[in-house]
This record gives structure tokens, C-alpha cells and sequence, in this order.
């Protein structure tokens, strides 16, 4: 996936949060996904629902989510040892998917009618994301994961 | 009876079509399947707020509430004072420690959260069996009341109006969820709200404001205003005192459902304007309803007279402030937002029928057609039984929910405190504490023990399940080393500028857990020059 987020600004947004901290280092992490695109047919009295839906799976540790929108892909050269390995099967993981679309359409719209979803095709990508070692005022060591699509982060290990 | 006119119909019909209406509008116009499936992410923190309150209060703000306040006086408002401080007692106790710790253990769902924290082969089913039957008491509560609203508007005979109430619910959580989108509920919530307001402004001006109100409280009965209840019915219990303050102040940190929300943010900025404009808005509008019950002694006082329906104070106040049309609309506000709770409460339970039950104990290799149907069947027999209950022996909306959230708060709130407070909290202690805590309430509450020893089922269901939770955590096997370690680490002893320490974002915590997998296992850290994580 594509960056949103160059070192630089990664920097400035982690620091535009506070200035009682300092960043001493900062490098790429990819992440791996598999990236599927279902189609989801409904048909009921009041609407018709015919749409693609994005899913994306973590291929690391196996967690579902629904993509917002595809992104923007390139095509890069990176060292392997920034790389998580894929561990999950992808045939599996394809086959369980639709029951994320199921779960999101009853959260999002509280219904028990289910719709069609249909397989149409996947893609391996990778996710950029920084990790980031800082120092507080007392000089004790976190790191924070920051994401570098979207410029979210979170403290890795406080 | 209080409606039952042409008006009443019309209107009811009007609000009906011009809510499918905009449910119809909306799902044609989306634009994208996010649109469509994640509706809900797009509005702001204020609607988010002000769905997710007016959603989660209606049937017991409406009636039980306000029924208790008529009945008890100022008593009840020890209620109100607990839940007004709830919410910030809540993240503050469990808030960041907990958030990090279900970050570490990689899981985002509450019951998901307990059975990996404290490992064993009962712990799901415990905790989904209890979870299962006391948000059942929610759902019955909201059947009762949807029962009596549809009773106030059409003017038919209770039994009449629980059977068409239960059964319009059922019916909508079956076939009316793709409709259900975030703007009708906030639509609903915007007219509960003002007319909550209007009846509240009306009926404060026609009992002469807080003065005038206290003088005909005490001239009715001077108990109505002193701190233990009409009669002193609860004169020096303060275990029962306590357990009214309690039950709302602390035992949200036991509702699974609640605990959630400090598992994940959505982000920082969205996460704490909530928390401001859900606080603002307890203090606001808790007590509203409390008060419109006191104000119903005086305007109301044949509600007290033997026959006399206290939970309808709202409604018959509605119905003797406001114009008909308006009283109308108010009543047919009430009813959809009664639905839309009590659809999603339908939906909770049959989800955890399904995925928590029957497929992890029954089929285990069913099929999502299977498990849909599965919980289509149990929210029919849900609903079936509900009818039954309430036609049978109805009990009272404000008593079932308190009893309810008491159990729920009793039975978890020791096992989601001590999992991030104590690194001896175990499995047994978790265990126990779940079965004591929901078994003593359920005792306490059925032989009426609050009364006779002046301790609230609350009160003594809590004391008992943290009893329980320290004898079994002692007794039993400590949690492993790596278990202890997490904990330790949710603690986070390192201190973490403020602008950084809110900042989990929600929609990473899966890759944050994973990375943190990751770069223990790997020699990512090391290699790059990293401290270790």
C-alpha cells in the first residue's frame, strides 16, 4: 500500500500530540493482508442491495476487517527481514471471510435477513507501518506503531 | 387508557411511513458499500453520543425510572447520583489498563476478553450463559414497556397492546433492520429529547419550580423528600443506600456490553469529545426523568390510588401538558426508540445463542444459514416467552432492570477489575465469582432479603463475588509468568506524555497486537538498533 505518511510527517504528527518527548528512532515494518473483494446481492420488499465489498485479513495473526476503500497500490523493492510473514492459509481464510460481511451487515443494520456474497478475487499486499522508539522527559524508552496509510498509531508497549 | 382517538392513529401512521420513508431514501442514495454497511462511522461524536444515549435509556427512563420516583420520593434519586458519576468512574478504573491489556491479548469482544485472561474450558459458557439471561431482563423490559406505550396511543387493553407491542418488535428485528439506519435513531432521539424537555419545562411551571414542588411533596407526605424513602421505608440502611449508588456508579465496569467501549477507541479526538457530551448529557437529562416522577405526585395523584399505573407518569403527563397531536407524536417517539432498543438487545442475544452456544457446543461445523436460523428460532421463542411472562405475571420495568444490571454487575465486575489490577486473579477466582455473584443476587432478589436485612441485592451480590474472587484466586494456580507479564505491561509504569497516551487508535489495535508478536519473536529490534520491545 501505498504511503500517506513519509518519515518527516510521521514525525511532525507524532509531535504536534506533545513536545514532552523525543523521537530517537524510526523504521518500516510491512504488514502482510489479503485483500478480497465480494460481491454482496440482497433482495427485500423496500431495497435491492447489489455492491462490492472490500475484506481485508490479516495474514499474521487471522483478524477480518472490512476495507473502507481499496487504496492505492506500488509496486517497491524492501528488505526482507521488514517483513511479517504470511502464516494463515489463504484458502481458509477466503472460505471464512463472508462470515465478516455477515457480522458487519447485522452490527451496521441489526438484521437477521442475510445476503448473498460471492467470491470474486484477492490480492497479497503489504501495509507500511513505522515503529517508533521514543524517550519521555525521564528518559524511559516506548514505542509507538505507527501506521504510515493512514498517520493513526498507537503505544506499542505502554 | 389514555389515546385510542383518530388522531393518535394518523399520527402513529404518519411518523410509521415517514421513518420507512427515510430509511428507503437512504439506502437508495448511499454510494458506496461503506455507506451502506458502515453507516454508522460517518456521523460525529455529537450523534454518536446522542444515539447511543437515547438508544440504551428508553424503557427504563420512560417508566421505571420515573414509577420509582412516584413511588419511593427523593430516595430514588440515589439512583440517578450513581449513574450521573458512572461513566467517569468507569474509565477511570478500568480505562487504559484494560484497553492495553485486550490490545495485548489480541481481542476485541468482552466475553472473548475474560476467556483469554483467564483460561479454562468453562469460562465462555459461564459467562455467555449469564450474559445470555440477564440482558434478558433488558429485553423484557423493554416488551413491558412497548406493551404500555402501544396500551397509551391506540387505547386498546394491556394484554392487547404487549402482544402487538412484542410482536411489532419481533417483527422489525426480523424484517426491519436494513431500514433501521443511524439517522432514523437519531431522529427518534432528537424528538424524545425535546419532548422530555417540553413536558419536563410544562410540568416544572405548573408545580411552581424546586420550592413549589418540595412544599406539595411534604404537604402530601413529608418522607417524600427526606433521603429514606416514603415512610422511611429504608430509614438507616445504608447497604441498601449503597447499593442504589453503587449498582449505576460501579457496576457498568460488570456489563459486558459497557466494558467494551474502553477496549477500543475509535480515536482520540471522537473518543474523548463522546465521553464529554455523554457526561454533560448525564447531568443533564439522569435526573429529568427521576423528577417528572415527583412532579407525577402532585399532577398525577390518581396513579397512586390502587389500580393506578405509576410506570405511566411520563405518558399521562404527556398526554395532560401537551396538545393532542403533540402528545401523540411523543408517544409514538417513545415506542420506535423502545424498538430500536429492544431490536438490538433481540439481536445481542440471538448472536450469542448462536456463535456462544449452539455452535461451540452443539454444532460446532454450522454453517452462517445454520446459525441465523438458529437465531431466528431463538428470538422468536425469546419473544414468545416475553409475551408470556408479561401477560402472566408482569414485573415491574424498573425493578427487572435494576435486578438485571445488579446481577450482571455483580457476576462480572470482580473478574474485569481484578484482571487488570491483580496478577493473582485467576481462573478459579473468576469462576467463582461469576457463579457467586450471579447466584446470591438471584437469591437475594427472589426471597426479598434487600427489605429485611437493609442490604441491596447489589450491594450484598458484590460483596460476595469479590469474596469469592479473592478465596478462589488465593486457592487455585496463579496465571502463567506471560499472563503476569501482560499485566505488568498494561500497568505501564513508564510515563507517557498525555498527548500520546490517549492515542490507540482503534481501527489498528489487531496490527498493534500482532506487531508486538512479532517483533518479541523475531530479531527485528535487535537487528535495527531498536531497545527491546
Amino acid at each position: 500500500m501505498k504511503n500517506g505518511y513519509k518519515m518527516q510527517d510521521a514525525f511532525e504528527r507524532l509531535y504536534k500530540r506533545s513536545k514532552h518527548f523525543t523521537i530517537e528512532k524510526m523504521d518500516l515494518l510491512f504488514y502482510p493482508y489479503l485483500l478480497m473483494d465480494f460481491e454482496v446481492k440482497y433482495t427485500g420488499k423496500l431495497e435491492r442491495l447489489s455492491e462490492h465489498v472490500l475484506v481485508m485479513c490479516d495474514m499474521w495473526k487471522g483478524q477480518y476487517s472490512m476495507a473502507r476503500t481499496s487504496g492505492e497500490f506500488v509496486m517497491t523493492d524492501v528488505e526482507e527481514n521488514t517483513v511479517i510473514p504470511v502464516k494463515m492459509d489463504k484458502m481458509q481464510v477466503i472460505k471464512d471471510a463472508p462470515k465478516t460481511v455477515y457480522s458487519e451487515i447485522q452490527k451496521a443494520k441489526r438484521v437477521l435477513n442475510i445476503p448473498d456474497i460471492e467470491y470474486e478475487s484477492d490480492e497479497l499486499v503489504y501495509k507500511p507501518f513505522f515503529i517508533v522508539e521514543c524517550l519521555n522527559d525521564d528518559k524511559e524508552v516506548f514505542h509507538i506503531l505507527f501506521d504510515a496509510v493512514t498517520g493513526d498509531f498507537s503505544l506499542l508497549n505502554a | 387508557m389514555i389515546g385510542g382517538g383518530v388522531t393518535e392513529y394518523v399520527v402513529l401512521i404518519i411518523y410509521l411511513i415517514g421513518m420507512i420513508g427515510i430509511g428507503v431514501y437512504w439506502s437508495k442514495h448511499s454510494k458506496t458499500s461503506e455507506d451502506y454497511l458502515l453507516g454508522g462511522r460517518s456521523i460525529g461524536s455529537v450523534l454518536t453520543a446522542l444515539t447511543l444515549q437515547t438508544t440504551s435509556m428508553s424503557g427504563y427512563m420512560f417508566m421505571g425510572g420515573p414509577a420509582q420516583t412516584y413511588k419511593d420520593g427523593y430516595f430514588t434519586l440515589w439512583y440517578a447520583v450513581g449513574d450521573g458519576g458512572g461513566a467517569i468512574f468507569n474509565v477511570g478504573i478500568l480505562g487504559k489498563r484494560m484497553r492495553r491489556l485486550s490490545y495485548y491479548l489480541g481481542c476485541l469482544s468482552p466475553i472473548e476478553y475474560i476467556e483469554k485472561r483467564y483460561p479454562g474450558k468453562a469460562t465462555r459458557a459461564i459467562a455467555a450463559v449469564i450474559a445470555i439471561c440477564f440482558v434478558y431482563g433488558y429485553v423484557l423490559a423493554q416488551f413491558l414497556s412497548a406493551g404500555k406505550t402501544m396500551s397509551a396511543l391506540l387505547g386498546v387493553p394491556l394484554p392487547v397492546a404487549i402482544i402487538i407491542g412484542a410482536g411489532v418488535i419481533v417483527f422489525y428485528t426480523f424484517a426491519g433492520g436494513y431500514l433501521a439506519v443511524a439517522w432514523t435513531d437519531f431522529i427518534q432521539g432528537i424528538v424524545m429529547v425535546c419532548s422530555m424537555v417540553m413536558i419536563f419545562i410544562l410540568a416544572w411551571g405548573q408545580v411552581g419550580g424546586l420550592t413549589g414542588l418540595n412544599e406539595q411533596l411534604t404537604a402530601i407526605d413529608p418522607t417524600y423528600t427526606g433521603m429514606w424513602g416514603k415512610d422511611n421505608a429504608y430509614l438507616g440502611q445504608w447497604g441498601v443506600v449503597a447499593g442504589a449508588v453503587g449498582v449505576y456508579l460501579i457496576g457498568y465496569m460488570g456489563l459486558p456490553h459497557v466494558v467494551i467501549r474502553h477496549m477500543a477507541m475509535e480515536s482520540p479526538k471522537l473518543a474523548k469529545q463522546t465521553v464529554v457530551i455523554a457526561t454533560v448529557w448525564n447531568q443533564l437529562f439522569i435526573f429529568i426523568p427521576y423528577i417528572m416522577g415527583l412532579m407525577g405526585i402532585i399532577l398525577l395523584p390518581e396513579l397512586g390510588q390502587p389500580g393506578g399505573d405509576r410506570e405511566m407518569v411520563v405518558l399521562m403527563l404527556a398526554y395532560k401538558l401537551l396538545p393532542g397531536v403533540l402528545a401523540a407524536i411523543v408517544l409514538v417517539a417513545i415506542m420506535s426508540a423502545i424498538m430500536s432498543t429492544a431490536d438490538a438487545q433481540l439481536m445481542l442475544m440471538g448472536t450469542m445463542l448462536g456463535r456462544d452456544v449452539y455452535q461451540r457446543y452443539i454444532n460446532k461445523e454450522a454453517s452462517d444459514k445454520q446459525l441465523m436460523s438458529v437465531s431466528r428460532i431463538c428470538i422468536l421463542v425469546v419473544g414468545v416467552v416475553s409475551i408470556i411472562i408479561a401477560l402472566l405475571r408482569p414485573p415491574g420495568v424498573f425493578s427487572l432492570v435494576v435486578f438485571s444490571f445488579s446481577t450482571l454487575g455483580s457476576s462480572f465486575l470482580p473478574s474485569y477489575v481484578g484482571a487488570v489490577w491483580w496478577k493473582r486473579g485467576n481462573t478459579l477466582g473468576c469462576y467463582l465469582s461469576m457463579i457467586s455473584g450471579c447466584v446470591i443476587s438471584v437469591i437475594w432478589e427472589a426471597a426479598g432479603l434487600a427489605g429485611p436485612t437493609g442490604m441491596h441485592t447489589f450491594f450484598m451480590g458484590i460483596i460476595v463475588s469479590i469474596a469469592a474472587y479473592i478465596i478462589g484466586s488465593l486457592i487455585g494456580p496463579p496465571p502463567t509468568k506471560e499472563m503476569q507479564d501482560l499485566i505488568d505491561r498494561a500497568a505501564c509504569k513508564t510515563k507517557i506524555p498525555a498527548g500520546l497516551a490517549t492515542a490507540n487508535y482503534k481501527d489498528i489495535a489487531p496490527e498493534t497486537s500482532g506487531v508486538l508478536t512479532f517483533l518479541k519473536d523475531s530479531s527485528y529490534m535487535e537487528e535495527r538498533g531498536f531497545q527491546p520491545v
